[in-house]
C-alpha cells in the first residue's frame, strides 16, 4: 500500500533527499496492514527519535495499523510556547 | 530586602521593609498578592488608583538555571482582570540584585503627556537602593529601536524596561519592553496592556544600574547548589531543552508544523485549523533560511543570563543582515497563519514594527485578522498589514481602534468571529481541536492565555503523559493542575519552559524545590506546590470576582460552539459544568 509521509525538525534530514523541503510529502510503499512501527523501521528511524506520529491529523501509538493513502506526520520530541 | 514604592504624582519614592507575609513570595505570587491587597478591583486600569508592580522571581538573580524572569502585574486595561505578564531579561536579575523584592508604582501625574525615566542604582554608602527621576522628553514619540540606544548611550552598562509609543498612546495592547543580551528591545511583558498602565503613570523607562549591588541573599548555599545541579542535569538531558535540541535549533516556531498536523493551528481568524503555508513559516524554515542567508547553521541564543535552553532566534535578510529577534511561534502564527501570510521576510518586518512600537505581537496579529474578517484588508495581503501596524504606531483613529485590542476592534467592526476570552485574544492553539487548552482559556484568571495552563504538553507534545486532545474527559483536572503548577513556576522566577524537562524528570522538579528552599531557608515540599499554586489562583480569582467577574465569564466565544473547525470539523463541546469544575472543586 502507498502512504504519504512528512517528517519534521531533526528528522527531516533523515527522510528527505537533498533539495526537498521540510514538510513536503514523500510517498512510500509499505506492506499491507503495516503499522507505524513497521514504517519507522523502513525509514530507519529509532523509536526515541520519532516520538510523535500523526495519522490523518490524529496522534497514534506505534502499533497503529496504517491504511492505503494515510497521511503520516513524524516528529521528534519538541516543545515551545 | 525592600519594597520600593514610587509615587508618580509626586515623583517620590520610599523604601519599606518586606512584610512577613510577603517574605516567601516572588514573581507572580507577589505581584498578584500586592494587587489583591492594595488595588481596588473596581478602579479604572488607567486611572490613579491602579498600581503597576514588578517583582523578580524567588530565585531570579541567582545562579539557578533559566531563572531570569521578571513579573509585571496590575489591573489589565485589556481584560479588566488582574494581570501578570512575565518576561526573560537581565532587567529582572538586576532588580533582584538591588534586593528590591517588589517595585510598586502608584498614582499618576497631574500634567498630561508628561513622561519620566526612573533610574535605579545602589547607594554604597547607605547600603541600600537609590532612585532618581529625569525627564524622558528626548524619548517621547520615538520607536524603541531608536530609544534603547539613546538610553544605553546616556547611562552606560544598564538594564532597561520601557514602553513604546503604544504605551504613550495608552493602547490596550501595549506591552512593556526589556532589553535582551544584545540590548535589543525584544523581551516583553506583552500580554494584557500593562504598557498602557505604565504610560498612564507618566513612566517611559526604568533604568537599572546594578553596579556594586549586593546580589540575592541565599540562606542555604549548599542546598541551593544541589538544587541548581539537579535542574541543570534535567535541562541538559531532556530532548526538548538540551543543547541543539528542538528549542535550541528551531526555536518556539518548531510548533507550527505539529499544530498544523494536529489540525489545531488557528488560520485566517480562527476559521480553519490548517494553514497551507505552515511549513514556509515554521521553525525549520527559519533555521534553513538563516543557514542559506548567513552561510552557517545558527543555533539560538539565550534571552537572558543563565539560560540553558537558549530558544531565542533571529531572522536575516537576503544579504545575511539581521532583520529581527525573536521570531517566536506565537508571533509567526498571529501575524502569519492567522492572517493568511506565509512570507517570513514580511512577518519579520511586522514583528520588528511591533517591537518598535511596544505592541504585543499576539494581540496585534489577532486584531488585524479580525479587521481582515471585517473586510478592511484581504487575508494574505502582507503589505497592507504592515500599513495597518504603522497606523497603530502613528496613533491615527484607525490605529487607536486596532491598538485597543481584538475584542474592541471586533466590537467596533461588527465581527462575530471574535476569538477572545475576558477581552484578551486567544493565542496559537485552537480550542475546538484541543479541548484542554480551551478549558484553560476559559477559566484562567488572565483572559485567554496558553501559558496559564499549558495542557498542550500532554495533549499534543506527549510531555508529562499523554492526553487525547479531542476528548472532554479529565480536562478540568488537567487544566487545573497545569494552572496551579504554572502559578508556582511563575513565582519561582523560572522560565515556564523548564516544565518540559521537570514534567518528565522528577529529580529536576526536586531541584527547583531545593533551590527555593535554599534561597528562602524554607521547608517547601513537592507535594505542597499544588496547594501553593491554588492559593495564588484563588487570590487572583478573588480580585476578579470583586471586579465583577462570574462563572459566566469563564466561557469561550459562542461561535466556537456552533461553527465546526476544519479539518476535524469539531466544535468546542466542553459543558459549562466541566468549566465550572476547574475551580469548583478546589
Amino acid at each position: 500500500m502507498k502512504v504519504h509521509i512528512r517528517a519534521y525538525a531533526t528528522l527531516a534530514q533523515r527522510v528527505y533527499k537533498t533539495g526537498q523541503n521540510t514538510g513536503s510529502t514523500v510517498d512510500l510503499e509499505l506492506q499491507d496492514g503495516g503499522s507505524i512501527s513497521n514504517l519507522l523501521d523502513v525509514l530507519h528511524l529509532p523509536r526515541h527519535e520519532a516520538k510523535i506520529v500523526f495519522v490523518n491529523g490524529h496522534s497514534q501509538d506505534f502499533d497503529y495499523k496504517l491504511s492505503e493513502g494515510d497521511h503520516v506526520g513524524i516528529f521528534p520530541p519538541l516543545g515551545g510556547g | 530586602m525592600w519594597i520600593m514604592r514610587v509615587n508618580m504624582k509626586k515623583r517620590k519614592y520610599a523604601l519599606e521593609p518586606v512584610p512577613d507575609r510577603y517574605q516567601n513570595l516572588g514573581g507572580r505570587g507577589l505581584t498578584s498578592t500586592i494587587i489583591r491587597d492594595e488595588v481596588d478591583a473596581n478602579c479604572h486600569p488607567l486611572g490613579p488608583n491602579n498600581k503597576l508592580v514588578f517583582a523578580p522571581g524567588i530565585v531570579t538573580g541567582t545562579a539557578a538555571p533559566s531563572s531570569a524572569r521578571i513579573s509585571a502585574g496590575g489591573k489589565s486595561p485589556l481584560t479588566g482582570t488582574i494581570k501578570e505578564s512575565n518576561a526573560g531579561t537581565s532587567w529582572g536579575p538586576s532588580l533582584a540584585s538591588l534586593r528590591i523584592k517588589a517595585l510598586i508604582f502608584e498614582g499618576s501625574p497631574e500634567e498630561k503627556k508628561s513622561f519620566h525615566t526612573l533610574h535605579l542604582g545602589w547607594d554604597k554608602k547607605a547600603g541600600k537602593p537609590e532612585a532618581s527621576f529625569s525627564s524622558a522628553d528626548e524619548l517621547i514619540g520615538k520607536g524603541l529601536y531608536e530609544a534603547f540606544p539613546k538610553i544605553f548611550k546616556k547611562y552606560g552598562k544598564v538594564d532597561v524596561a520601557a514602553i513604546g509609543v503604544s504605551g504613550e498612546h495608552l493602547n490596550g495592547n501595549a506591552g512593556i519592553a526589556y532589553n535582551d543580551m544584545k540590548n535589543r528591545p525584544s523581551r516583553f511583558s506583552g500580554r494584557g496592556g500593562l504598557g498602557s498602565v505604565m504610560g498612564s503613570k507618566g513612566l517611559k523607562a526604568i533604568v537599572i544600574d546594578s553596579n556594586g549591588a549586593p546580589g540575592v541573599e541565599i540562606h542555604n548555599k549548599e542546598l541551593f547548589k544541589e538544587g541548581c545541579d539537579k535542574l541543570r542535569d534535567a535541562l541538559k538531558t531532556h530532548d526538548i531543552t538540551k543543547p541543539k535540541g528542538a528549542l535550541n535549533a528551531y526555536g518556539t516556531a518548531v510548533l507550527i508544523n505539529i499544530l498544523n498536523e494536529a489540525g489545531g493551528l488557528p488560520t485566517r481568524n480562527f476559521s480553519s485549523g490548517r494553514f497551507e503555508g505552515a511549513a514556509r513559516i515554521a521553525g525549520e524554515s527559519i533555521f534553513e533560511g538563516n543557514k542559506e542567508r548567513t552561510g552557517k547553521e545558527l543555533f539560538n541564543h539565550a534571552c537572558s543570563p543563565g539560560c540553558m535552553i537558549q530558544c531565542s532566534n533571529t531572522w536575516h535578510d537576503k544579504n545575511g543582515k539581521e532583520i529581527v529577534s525573536c521570531v517566536e511561534y506565537e508571533s509567526v502564527w498571529s501575524l502569519g497563519a492567522n492572517c493568511g501570510i506565509d512570507d517570513l521576510d514580511q512577518i519579520a518586518e511586522m514583528i520588528h514594527l511591533c517591537n518598535d512600537y511596544g505592541l504585543d505581537t499576539i494581540e496585534t496579529g489577532t486584531t488585524i485578522a479580525v479587521a481582515m474578517e471585517a473586510g478592511l484588508v484581504p487575508f494574505g495581503d502582507s503589505k497592507r498589514v504592515i500599513e495597518l501596524i504603522r497606523e497603530i504606531g502613528k496613533g491615527t483613529p484607525l490605529g487607536r481602534i486596532l491598538g485597543s485590542g481584538t475584542n474592541n476592534a471586533a466590537t467596533v467592526l461588527g465581527v462575530v468571529r471574535n476569538p477572545t476570552v475576558k477581552g484578551q485574544s486567544m493565542p496559537a492553539y485552537e480550542p475546538r481541536a484541543i479541548k484542554g487548552i480551551g478549558v484553560t482559556y476559559a477559566t484562567t484568571t488572565m483572559g485567554a492565555d496558553h501559558t496559564a495552563g499549558y495542557t498542550i504538553a500532554p495533549e499534543i507534545l506527549s510531555v508529562g503523559g499523554k492526553a487525547d486532545p479531542a476528548t472532554v474527559e479529565g480536562k478540568a483536572e488537567l487544566s487545573r493542575n497545569f494552572q496551579a503548577s504554572t502559578a508556582v513556576i511563575d513565582t519561582t522566577g523560572h522560565c515556564l519552559f523548564i516544565a518540559f524537562a521537570i514534567l518528565d524528570i522528577p529529580s529536576g522538579f526536586q531541584g527547583v524545590i531545593d533551590e527555593v528552599n535554599g534561597v528562602l531557608g524554607t521547608d517547601l515540599k513537592i507535594e505542597d506546590t499544588g496547594t501553593l499554586g491554588m492559593q495564588i489562583l484563588k487570590m487572583e480569582r478573588e480580585f476578579n470576582e470583586a471586579a465583577g467577574f462570574t462563572s459566566s465569564h469563564d466561557r469561550l466565544p459562542e461561535f466556537m460552539s456552533y461553527e465546526p473547525l476544519p479539518p476535524h470539523n469539531m466544535v468546542f463541546d466542553v459543558p459549562a459544568s466541566v468549566l465550572d469544575a476547574v475551580y469548583g472543586q478546589s
